[in-house]
């Protein structure tokens, strides 16, 4: 049975002449976001598209006990194909990345609450996940004798992972990228795969952007040599 | 040797495959492990706090007690039935025979006098050997004093003292130093 249409719209209307035009919409969106749950036929204000939704507003159902998880799942849909391959990247095995993947995500469930929005959301899921990842080279090399170590055994894993039938220039390229020291590996990645600008990395990194321009063009450098060498 | 390779212009795909739907069943699964962590985080904070107030409860109950017991005023003793205090023995001091009882009592008293002025001087002697003893335990007055003669010195004097202790003239100095 859908609510009467007088009863919704006055609290809102309230709330609109009271606070902030921002704050109103956000009200709104959490209201409509809330019929829709309970499966009411009728309400005055049309649902926003779920795909539509800024990270802000995604913060503030996340915030919102009844819509938490409902939120979760709209920022891991929005993220996880991103955060995964950023992961993969760095660690190359799959089930290393799901892991991880999954702790970056169960850290954003426990933690989400305290984001204050400093940064956007997605370079702080970047952070989260990177330091995940960091944590993990940090474990194995308590077994290996030194990162290098690691990082050869990466490689190894690399060549393993894929198969012939790969492009062999990708699978050169990765090698490549995996010889560099973890910092330029990081800076590289976050660049060249993603797009990302300077001073978001700077902030997922906690490096000045003179340091991560010097590092990039360095990356960029060694990994051409490379290339040049080997393809 | 490949010397046209151009970063800029590679194709930016990975060699990795990923299992097929994976993506799609990601997110419920992270959701339900990260919803049962958290349950079990609130069961566990739960059964420690149970487990600490018991704790708590136990060692007020013991304070208390242990408390009663030590603030407890002293019950007055029954009174003594036998004394038992225990008169010092007198000393024998010498009598001359010729002398008549009055002069022995004033000798007496004299030599009473003497000897308490001798026990005043021993036990005086005793304080002073006491005092001359030197004590184990390092006087916190001297570490103070250390610490607020090293806080008035500049760097600049610090440093030439520490360069003078690890001169070797120095040294040579100190050993001479009787």
């Amino acid at each position: 049975m859908a609510p009467s249409n007088i009863f919704l719209p006055w609290p809102l209307a309230v709330y609109a002449f009271t606070k902030d035009k921002n704050k109103f919409r956000v009200a709104a969106f959490n209201l409509s976001c809330r019929l829709a749950s309970k499966q009411y036929d009728v309400f005055i204000y049309q649902p926003i598209g779920m795909s539509e939704l800024t990270d802000e507003q995604v913060l503030a159902l996340f915030r919102d006990a009844s819509t938490k998880d409902r939120a979760f799942t709209l920022l891991m849909d929005r993220y996880n194909v991103r955060i995964y391959w950023h992961i993969r990247r760095l660690v190359v095995t799959h089930e290393d990345a799901q892991d991880l993947l999954q702790e970056t995500f169960i850290n954003v469930y426990k933690h989400l609450h305290t984001f204050e929005g400093e940064s956007k959301l997605y370079t702080w899921l970047y952070r989260v996940a990177t330091n995940e990842c960091l944590r993990l080279l940090k474990e194995r090399k308590r077994f290996l004798a030194s990162f290098q170590e690691i990082d050869e055994k990466l490689v190894h894993t690399l060549h393993d992972t894929t198969g012939p039938e790969s492009d062999q220039i990708l699978v050169q390229l990765q090698e490549a990228i995996l010889r560099l020291p973890q910092k330029q590996r990081l800076v590289f990645n976050l660049r060249y795969y993603d797009d990302l600008p300077y001073d978001e990395i700077s902030k997922i990194l906690d490096c000045s952007v003179s340091t991560l321009k010097t590092n990039y063009h360095l990356a960029s450098s060694k990994v051409k040599a490379f290339m040049m060498k080997e393809v | 040797m490949n010397e046209e390779f151009d970063l800029v212009n590679e194709n930016k795909a990975m060699p990795y495959q990923v299992p097929a739907g994976f993506f799609e069943g990601i997110t419920q699964a992270t959701l339900q492990e990260a919803k049962r962590r958290e349950a079990l985080t609130t069961t566990k904070s739960k059964t420690i706090w149970g487990g600490y107030s018991w704790a708590v409860a136990a060692s007020l109950a013991l304070l208390l007690v242990a408390g009663y017991y030590l603030l407890k005023k002293p019950q007055p003793s029954p009174p003594a039935l036998v004394r038992t205090e225990v008169k010092p023995a007198p000393a024998a001091t010498p009598v001359e025979r010729n002398e008549p009882v009055t002069s022995v009592s004033v000798t007496q008293e004299k030599y009473v006098a003497v000897n308490k002025e001798e026990a005043k001087t021993q036990a005086k002697g005793q304080k002073q050997t006491r005092a001359a003893v030197p004590d184990p335990t390092p006087k916190p007055e001297k570490a103070e004093s250390l610490d607020k003669f090293l806080a008035a010195l500049t760097d600049q004097e610090l440093a030439e003292l520490a360069a003078m202790a690890a001169s070797e003239t120095y040294v040579y100095e100190e050993s001479l130093l009787p």
